[in-house]
């Protein structure tokens, strides 16, 4: 069976590039636009890995994250942010916000693909 | 595992790089509308700009389009500490959105030789021109993972009338230095992962980068271990009230001034 992979970027594009290299790669998708959609869907949807866009409208991934974690106890896969910034302040905020890794967007499909693979690598036939 | 990108050549990533361009052509119209409708005042045109190339640096290199990510990089640099958008700066954002509107619209990205001469040419950060300093066509990629370093250092070099690109670890670096091919690399010698040391050695040993300038950046001592690895060549650039003399003398040490 399939991994899921809750993928929450405001950005349309690149919710299509995220979900168009991670179904190549054999996961299920599923997408959200904001990070109360994201909230939203992870109380009914136990993926096996998030993938959080920092800078968003509303509240940002940081903030996502910390509710995720505050509110959502049985969410308990690895996250991991996109984000263009790129100093060492922005990965301490990522990491006390409870994200166990982070993309530097931008970034190419083959690195997207290898750090899902890290952190729930599957075998595809 | 199958790999996605070993079959990644086709119509999807063909029909999500269409939709790039049209992304990217919509951003810079904000680009030249803000500009347009400002005419030259505050917080918000600058907040929007900045907004705009923010996303443009986070996805050109992600849809094949690298040297848009590095102007879109270039012009955050530009605007990096302004408070507000002033009439002085319209003409200089105006050149690079006219840049990166070229590339969009040829849907081409451009070749690295080309790429390294545009971004010689993009206006400076407005500090690099105070009264009484020369403007020095000298091209510097500074690598640091600390904001704070990155800002003071970058402050250094611009009043020292050089023009800064800026990058947060050596992976990042090596990327730029090859495609852009600065006239000096300042990096940080503490670095998570790939250090400072290591990014000077690096880029001695690449065929692409081999020629290039570098320094390094610290607060240690010459004889700490930290440095052990440094090649004897490699000047250290001491952080601390002395830095924009020790920039300065490098600077004119690599005869670029």
């Amino acid at each position: 069976m399939s991994k899921t992979i809750l993928a929450c970027d405001d950005q349309d594009l690149m919710r299509k590039l995220v979900s168009g290299v991670l179904r190549q790669m054999g996961y299920e998708v599923v997408t959200a636009e904001s990070g109360e959609e994201c909230l939203e869907t992870l109380k009914t949807l136990k993926p096996d890995l998030v993938i959080l866009d920092v800078d968003m409208p509303g509240i940002d991934g940081f903030e996502t994250c910390k509710q995720i974690k505050a509110t959502l106890p049985h969410v308990t896969c690895p996250i991991i942010f996109l984000t263009g910034r790129r100093d060492k302040g922005d990965v301490k905020q990522a990491l006390a916000a409870g994200g166990n890794d982070f993309l530097i967007m931008p970034f190419q499909p083959k690195m997207l693909e290898q750090r899902v693979e890290k952190w729930i690598g599957q075998k595809v036939a | 595992m199958v790999s996605a990108t070993q079959n990644f050549h086709d119509p999807v990533i063909a029909q999500l790089r269409q939709e790039f361009l049209s992304d990217a052509a919509e951003r810079i119209q904000v680009i030249y509308d803000t500009l347009e409708t400002t005419n030259g005042s505050g917080e918000c045109a600058l907040l929007a700009i900045r907004r705009e190339a923010h996303k443009l640096k986070g996805m050109g290199g992600s849809f094949d389009f690298p040297v848009v990510s590095l102007i879109a990089r270039r012009l955050e640099d530009y605007m990096a500490n302004l408070q507000a958008l002033e009439a002085q700066h319209i003409p200089d954002i105006k050149v690079y959105a006219s840049h990166l509107d070229k590339i969009i619209e040829s849907g081409q990205d451009l070749d690295d030789e080309a790429a390294a001469v545009l971004l010689r040419h993009l206006p400076a950060h407005p500090a690099s021109e105070p009264e009484s300093l020369e403007c020095h066509d000298v091209e510097v990629l500074l690598v640091s993972p600390s904001l704070a370093v990155s800002q003071i250092t970058a402050y250094a070099l611009r009043t020292l009338g050089c023009r800064v690109t800026t990058a947060r670890s050596a992976a990042e670096a090596i990327e730029i230095a090859a495609r852009t091919r600065p006239d000096l690399v300042v990096t940080s010698a503490v670095m998570d992962g790939v250090s400072g040391i290591d990014l000077v050695r690096a880029l001695a040993a690449m065929s692409a980068t081999e020629d290039l300038h570098s320094a390094v950046l610290t607060s240690f001592s010459k004889k700490h271990h930290q440095l052990q690895y440094l090649p004897p060549e490699v000047p250290v650039i001491r952080l601390g009230r002395k830095l924009n003399e020790n920039l300065a003398e490098v600077i004119s040490g690599f005869g670029l001034v």
